[in-house]
């Protein structure tokens, strides 16, 4: 069965005076991803993947066409119920960390299995093995403001994948960081991916950091080309 | 494939929500100290300011119902059913048994006086007053009359004088150890005459005090106005002046044999006084809504100003699949975190305010020479635990409601916006 399955997908934005302009962020967009793909989506600014991304994310809803995790169809989900799927079945990483500032990077990685209700003692040894796996072993009691952006990045995919996901989104990781950084950063996707079995899709514009996944996806226009 | 399967409860239980909620309020608490630190002092400046203004205004309140009901010698009076619109000697009360029984029969402390209108002449001038006939000694133990400051003797040692205000004593040109002459009209209204020695004078907190009453004892007054074995007023102290109508309507069955005698309590008696309560009553809520609720505005103000800082925080919690209602409950929780700690550091300030002024406040400076009952004494704070439930309740409704709007605004955030927010 396919992690990520989209028919006919669609999103439109209306601008100007009285709505009289059609965006077409999306536009009739089919895609299928499976279980263990490591997919990036790439395309000039405005293409759209960003806005895909949303809408596999369980984060916008579709003007029209259907959209489907594993089994789930989110169409016509409420927002509590797409909440309860992106905490159970999806993880992020966005491009400026989005770390929860007041959170140690522990606390930061434990902040999601709190809300699935994981107990104290399996949750600090989940988080404390994530970050471990993921370099920052030594920087647990560390907050965000006391760490580099590469940190804080490796910070946000440990909370990703904390709670194991089914689908990892990944929005421009590396945007904010050196060249180094992100091969690090990219790496360590790659190994996670490999090693751990999770589904990664990521969306970029930096046409090194797309190599990196084994499928790549274009997009212009709110179509995927190619 | 359908949307049928819908998600499964996934979320964390009660505790453990509450847990997170409670942990991340905290620490935004913290993170915010100084704009919450100006928050709460806010919140506690208000309650404390309220609070403190309501047991003043209390204690005035308090201060004329008490100096009122004090003028009365307590707070049931019972007098003959025409003596309110025509207060003279031939409206009497006959002290019999079944009157005596019925009074016995309440329980409640009494005092009797005769109270007839009289007028009284110096060798310059004249003018009218009341003259009370007492029972000395009870008076000077039981009512306002302890109070006083006399100048002579008050009745104890000289029986057969006439004790005046130092202001009456004024216009009539005479003083102390003079004589004067008192007309009135007896119980079978006949003219009565009768000359007296002023044997003290009393100094009383009013002008108009000083001037409405003289002093004989009940026995000379009974002698010179025909009421042997009656009296013109009973008044009946119950134990708390506020609660007075049960024991009214008692007393009213026990002397319904007796239609000549009307029962009336301090209301009824000083309407003035009963309807300057019932204002200020209404002044102390009006007081407290319209303080809290300018002090709700600011809440709100703060509080929106907060949500929109942390949009992006409030984006990424839906993102990582925090539920609409726990990102509520989270404003909520740190809106009420100000708000308790606020009611309580108002509420011990307030505490102290009510100590340090329990002393007393002279205010003589400011009254002096005004004629309400209460003006001239000093102010003492008083509590009404009602009030205090009052303001909690109305600071803890208005904070609600500061706060929902805060919270709905954030809950209301889409959250592709909110994380792209910058």
């Amino acid at each position: 069965m396919s992690i990520v399955r989209c028919e006919e997908l669609s999103r439109y934005y209306y601008q100007g005076a009285e709505n009289a302009i059609e965006v077409r962020a999306l536009d009739q967009v089919d895609l299928q991803i499976e279980p263990g793909e490591f997919v990036s989506i790439a395309g000039p600014s405005g293409s759209g993947k960003s806005t895909l991304l949303n809408m596999l994310g369980a984060l916008d809803q579709p003007t029209s066409g259907k959209i489907w995790i594993q089994d789930e169809l989110l169409n016509g989900l409420n927002k509590t119920e797409l909440a309860d799927l992106r905490l159970r079945r999806l993880g992020f990483v966005f491009q400026s960390y989005n770390l929860i500032p007041v959170l140690s990077a522990r606390e930061n990685v434990e902040f999601v299995l709190q809300l699935q209700g994981v107990g104290a003692a399996p949750r600090k040894a989940r988080a404390d093995s994530m970050l471990e796996r993921v370099g920052l072993g030594e920087l647990t009691d560390r907050r965000p403001a006391e760490m580099s952006g590469g940190q804080q990045q490796r910070v946000a995919i440990a909370r990703a994948l904390a709670s194991e996901p089914d689908l990892l989104l990944a929005d421009e990781p590396s945007a904010n960081l050196d060249s180094q950084t992100t091969a690090d950063l990219m790496n360590l996707l790659t190994e996670l991916n490999r090693s751990l079995g999770t589904t990664i899709v990521m969306v970029t514009h930096d046409t090194e950091v797309m190599h990196y996944a084994e499928r790549q996806i274009k997009m212009r226009d709110g179509k995927i080309v190619n | 494939m359908t949307n049928t399967s819908r998600s499964t409860h996934s979320q964390a239980g009660f505790w453990g929500k509450w847990f997170l909620i409670i942990n991340l309020a905290r620490r935004n608490f913290w993170r915010q100290r100084r704009r919450n630190a100006s928050l709460l002092l806010a919140v506690a400046i208000g309650m404390a300011a309220t609070l403190a203004g309501g047991f003043l205004i209390r204690g005035w309140q308090m201060s004329t119902l008490t100096e009122t009901v004090e003028r009365f010698g307590g707070s049931i009076l019972l007098h003959h059913h025409a003596w309110a619109d025509n207060p003279k000697a031939e409206f009497n009360i006959d002290l019999n048994a079944a009157t005596l029984n019925a009074l016995n029969q309440s329980g409640l402390p009494w005092i009797d006086r005769i109270v007839v209108p009289v007028t009284l002449q110096s060798e310059r001038e004249a003018r009218g007053a009341t003259l009370m006939g007492i029972h000395v000694n009870r008076e000077l133990n039981e009512t306002h009359v302890q109070r006083l400051r006399i100048d002579g003797d008050f009745l104890q040692t000289e029986q057969r004088g006439i004790v005046i205000g130092q202001a009456l004593a004024d216009d009539l040109e005479t003083r102390l150890g003079k004589r004067i002459v008192l007309l009135g009209q007896n119980s079978n209204n006949e003219r009565t005459e009768l000359g007296l020695k002023i044997v003290g004078i009393y100094h009383a907190n009013s002008e108009s005090a000083e001037r409405a009453n003289v002093y004989v004892t009940k026995a000379l007054a009974q002698r010179a106005f025909a009421l042997k074995g009656k009296t013109s007023e009973v008044a009946l102290s119950a134990p708390n002046i506020l609660a007075t109508h049960s024991e009214v309507l008692a007393l009213q069955e026990q002397l319904q044999a007796t239609s000549e005698l009307t029962v009336r309590d301090w209301r009824d008696v000083a309407p003035n006084i009963w309807a300057m309560y019932k204002l200020v009553e209404g002044m102390v809520v009006v007081w407290q809504i319209v303080f809290l609720g300018a002090l709700a505005f600011g809440l709100v103000n703060t509080l929106v100003a907060a949500v929109l800082e942390r949009t992006r925080e409030f984006g990424l919690l839906m993102a990582v699949g925090m539920r609409p209602g726990s990102i509520l409950q989270q404003v909520l929780v740190e809106s009420w975190i100000i708000l308790f700690v606020g009611l309580a550091l108002g509420g011990l300030v307030s505490a102290g305010i009510y100590f340090w002024l329990s002393g007393g406040i002279d205010v003589s400076q400011f009254t002096g020479g005004m004629e309400f009952p209460g003006m001239n004494r000093p102010l003492y704070p008083v509590v009404f635990p009602s009030d205090i439930f009052s303001l909690v309740s109305i600071v803890l409704l208005f904070g609600f409601l500061a706060s929902l709007y805060p919270a709905r605004r954030a809950v209301a955030l889409d959250p592709v916006a909110a994380l792209n927010k910058h």
